[in-house]
């Protein structure tokens, strides 16, 4: 496998980090701001006492002026929580542009600009039926050790992501960003079950060039990378018609299935560069807020 | 639609093995893909998994079979069958007399053009047709007879070449009048390109005649001019274009004289050689022009006189033995009655003289004598007078085949018997007839006067007269000089010598079987050697066989469209039965087309 995090890759999350720093400027505030009202020192709202209220919240001097007693809100300010899953099975191990270094790559930005955030980032390798790495990361000095943790993954066995996502207990809120070819007749069920764990999910969906557009010819005897299977296929111009079609249309069920539970999807080709792919992910995901 | 086989179906045992062999296919190239997810898919959308079902929706394989079948269907050879090709009994006659061998294309003779017809219509004919093929030019040889299998009369058909010989199908045809009797259903089918008719019988003409340019050497003959050689020839061009020619003269193979003749369409010149000398024996007149047809440019002719045996014949009138000289081939006769005047013919010459009933003064000392009912001469002497005696023969090479005969006679002369004569008729051992010879002479007697015996009526009397002329004629072994090919040459080879022998013009040889027979395989041409070694030594008569001038041209043609049985049958072609198998491999190697295309689409 070629060098994942390389002297690009670096200037390019130098690059990316100046980008999200202007973002921030633009008004997204600092840090990462919970829905959740709580004790923090930034003030949100007012409301009126109710029984059982803390008095120590208590503004005095509302009830100086308004006679009445009001509660101050305050923006609870909470860490991020970041569940980064990684779908290590064989078939990532595939590509002219390599769909695993790909992977490893948008996990590695990710992980970057979480940890910039001062959120706290979780890797989850999703091996066999499996799940690896449950272990947090916060705080930019953790960035190293991400990384470090990152290249010593191996893309090898066959894939099961529903059993590996099972693993996952989930015990807070979070947004959960999944990277998977998505060769997988359980994906639904994955989807399902990490909204049903109360996480913001998105999908980044890496496929390699010869999968959106193979250029195979003659009669071959296809093999699957991760179940040996094979099937025998005669390379005309209506079987690659054919398979295109098939590829479309995995696509659009893709689309169509994320949209359902509310997921942001990003389809994302392995030999495209990867500031591309950040700022296509960047964008996807603020759309969605 | 029929059949003419059945074997091929067999091959639809081909079929099965297509189906397996698409089934198991070729080995493929493994290649490793990252997941069979999306192919897995394609192939659940596209179409089952069961390889029964695959099949139902492969139209390549449908149309390899379709095709399988098609060219299976192209093997059998179907056909559709019409009026007169269904008889059970087929006769191809193909004339092959010499004008057959003009040529109508390139290098296609009419021969050529009927054989490849003939093997088409054979080819054609339903399988259990007895099939029968009958050469035919002079004469009509059965080559194939009534035999069902194709191959066998296709072999027979190409064995038929051209030949020298005149003629034309009439022979065959009433070959095909007698054989046809036998059989209830039958088709005869003529190759020719001459007017025939077909009267009586159930069939066809293909007419293999077409109009073509053609210069032939009709005629060469010799002379003496002064002294010198003169050749003639006759030259004619039949055909429908004015032609220009050289016409050279060959004494052996050594070019004498040319002659440069251009002749109007239709037209014959007759052309005079002179003012040369040659060795040869044996000259030949050959015409350049490239024609139609080739074997009647060159004519040939012997220069020697022709061998006739001049005979006087002094008689008062003996009508009988008149008519069985008659029968004698190349002896030319002069008849005279006056004796007195006898030595005024005689100064002329002659091979042969014959005495009936009178003798001159002075017998010839040049030429053979028969000489009959003369008592007594310089020569011999009767010793009494017999009546009313029967006589018989003597073996001898004069009374050779008439072993037995005896014939009466009521006077007849008993001769004291020469110490030079052979007695070859006796009277209770009285001779009354002898034969030998006396300084060179042969000389016959025979003591009797023919009216007062017989003898002529005697189925034998021609036999004794001709073995009598031939032993003392002294002409060549063969009368004539010139013959036309196919044409019957009478051999008369001395008795008691060796067997004559015949020389072809390729220098092959060849001993008859007999001294005097009718020689028969003169097809052909060029100048023939006739010889016998003899007592005085060896001797050697040539002849030319030449190109029968009736196959230059053929002018009574066959008539498309008009005949005594109706308008069908002159043809220019065979016909009677429509075979398919040129339509069905189209169709096949459009289907194959289709096939291709699909393949390319799939």
């Amino acid at each position: 496998m070629e060098k994942i995090f390389d002297g690009e890759f670096y200037s390019k999350l130098h690059k990316l980090r100046m980008s999200i720093s202007m973002h921030l400027a633009a008004g997204m505030s600092g840090g990462r701001k919970s829905n959740a009202k709580g004790n923090s020192v930034e003030f949100s709202d007012f409301r009126e006492y109710r029984l059982g209220d803390d008095f120590r919240r208590v503004d005095w001097n509302a009830y100086g002026r308004f006679d009445k007693l009001f509660i101050k809100l305050f923006m609870e300010e909470k860490e991020g929580i970041f569940n980064l899953f990684l779908d290590t099975s064989k078939s990532m191990d595939y590509g002219s542009a390599h769909k695993g270094v790909c992977a490893l790559r948008i996990m590695g930005a990710l992980s970057y600009v979480v940890l910039e955030n001062t959120d706290r980032l979780y890797l989850h390798f999703m091996e066999q039926g499996g799940l690896t790495d449950d272990k947090s990361y916060a705080g930019r000095q953790a960035f190293p050790k991400v990384i470090e943790r990152l290249e010593k993954v191996q893309f090898e066995g066959a894939g099961d992501l529903l059993s590996s996502i099972r693993h996952k207990s989930f015990r807070q809120r979070g947004l959960s960003v999944l990277i998977s070819d998505g060769y997988s007749h359980d994906l639904e069920e994955v989807f399902r079950y990490m909204k049903y764990k109360n996480q913001q999910v998105v999908f980044i969906h890496v496929l390699a060039p010869e999968e959106r557009d193979p250029s195979m010819e003659g009669t071959l005897s296809l093999v699957d990378s991760e179940t040996n299977g094979k099937v025998r296929v005669t390379m005309s111009a209506t079987t690659l018609k054919a398979y295109k079609k098939t590829y479309a249309s995995f696509i659009q069920k893709l689309e169509n299935m994320c949209k359902k539970y509310s997921i942001t999807y990003i389809p994302v080709n392995s030999d495209a560069s990867l500031d591309g792919i950040f700022f296509q992910a960047l964008s996807q995901m603020s759309k969605r807020g | 639609m029929k059949f003419l086989y059945l074997w091929p179906l067999f091959l639809l045992l081909l079929i099965p093995i297509i189906i397996l062999m698409y089934l198991l296919k070729q080995k493929a190239v493994e290649t490793p893909v990252s997941s069979l997810f999306l192919w897995n898919e394609m192939y659940h959308n596209a179409e089952s998994n069961t390889p029964w079902e695959k099949l139902k929706k492969n139209w390549l394989l449908i149309l390899q079979i379709i095709t399988l079948i098609v060219l299976i269907l192209a093997l059998c050879s179907p056909y559709f069958l019409s009026a007169g090709a269904g008889a059970d009994h087929a006769v191809i006659v193909i004339d092959n007399s010499a004008s057959m061998g003009t040529l109508s294309g390139e290098d296609e003779s009419r021969l050529d053009k009927a054989i490849e017809e003939a093997v088409t219509y054979v080819r054609n004919l339903k399988a259990g047709t007895g099939i029968s093929v009958v050469s035919s030019n002079e004469k009509a040889v059965l080559l194939y007879s009534n035999g069902e299998d194709k191959s066998q009369a296709i072999d027979k058909i190409k064995e038929i070449k051209v030949s020298n010989l005149a003629g034309n199908a009439h022979a065959g045809l009433e070959m095909v009048r007698s054989m046809q009797t036998q059989w209830d259903s039958v088709e005869t089918v003529c190759f020719t390109d001459t007017n025939v008719s077909m009267e009586g019988i159930e069939g066809y003409v293909i007419n293999m005649y077409d109009s073509v340019e053609n210069v032939s050497v009709d005629y060469v003959g010799h002379g003496l001019n002064n002294g010198e050689l003169v050749v003639l020839s006759k030259v004619s061009n039949n055909g429908s274009e004015p032609v220009t020619t050289d016409v050279s003269l060959y004494g052996g193979d050594k070019l004498l004289q040319v002659k440069t003749l251009t002749m109007e369409a239709g037209a014959g010149e007759v052309l005079y050689f002179d003012g040369f000398t040659t060795e040869s024996d044996g000259v030949r007149v050959e015409v350049s022009a490239q024609d139609a047809l080739k074997a009647d440019n060159v004519c040939f002719d012997v220069l020697s006189d022709r061998n006739v045996t001049k005979v006087l014949f002094m008689t008062e009138a003996n009508l009988y033995l008149e008519k069985a000289l008659g029968l004698v081939e190349g002896i030319e006769i002069t008849k005279s009655t006056d004796i007195n005047g006898f030595e005024d013919f005689a100064k002329d010459g002659y091979d042969l003289y014959i005495f009936d009933g009178m003798i001159p003064a002075t017998l010839p000392t040049e030429g053979n004598m028969i000489i009959m009912n003369v008592d007594s001469c310089s020569e011999f002497s009767s010793v009494e007078v017999l009546n009313g005696v029967m006589i018989e023969t003597v073996n001898h090479t004069v009374t050779e085949y008439l072993e037995g005969l005896s014939f009466g006679v009521s006077q007849a002369y008993n001769y004291e018997l020469p110490v030079w004569g052979e007695s070859f008729l006796t009277s209770q051992n009285d001779c009354v007839g002898f034969i030998g010879t006396r300084d060179e002479q042969t000389i016959c007697v025979l003591g009797f006067d023919l009216h007062n015996s017989d003898l002529p009526l005697k189925t034998e009397f021609p036999v004794l007269v001709y073995n009598i002329i031939n032993e003392c004629a002294t002409n060549g072994l063969i009368g004539e000089t010139v013959f036309q090919a196919g044409d019957t040459v009478t051999v008369n080879g001395k008795l008691d010598e060796a067997l004559p022998e015949v020389t072809f013009p390729d220098g092959t040889k060849k001993q008859l079987s007999d001294y005097r027979m009718h020689f028969t395989d003169t097809e052909e041409l060029g100048i023939y050697y006739m010889s016998q070694n003899t007592e005085k030594g060896e001797n050697i008569t040539g002849f030319a066989v030449n190109f029968p001038v009736s196959e230059s041209t053929v002018t009574d043609i066959p008539i498309v469209g008009e005949s005594d049985d109706g308008a069908d049958v002159v043809k220019d072609s065979v016909s009677g039965m429509m075979n398919l198998r040129n339509w069905v491999i189209i169709l096949a190697l459009l289907l194959l087309g289709v096939e291709w295309i699909a393949y390319l689409r799939r």
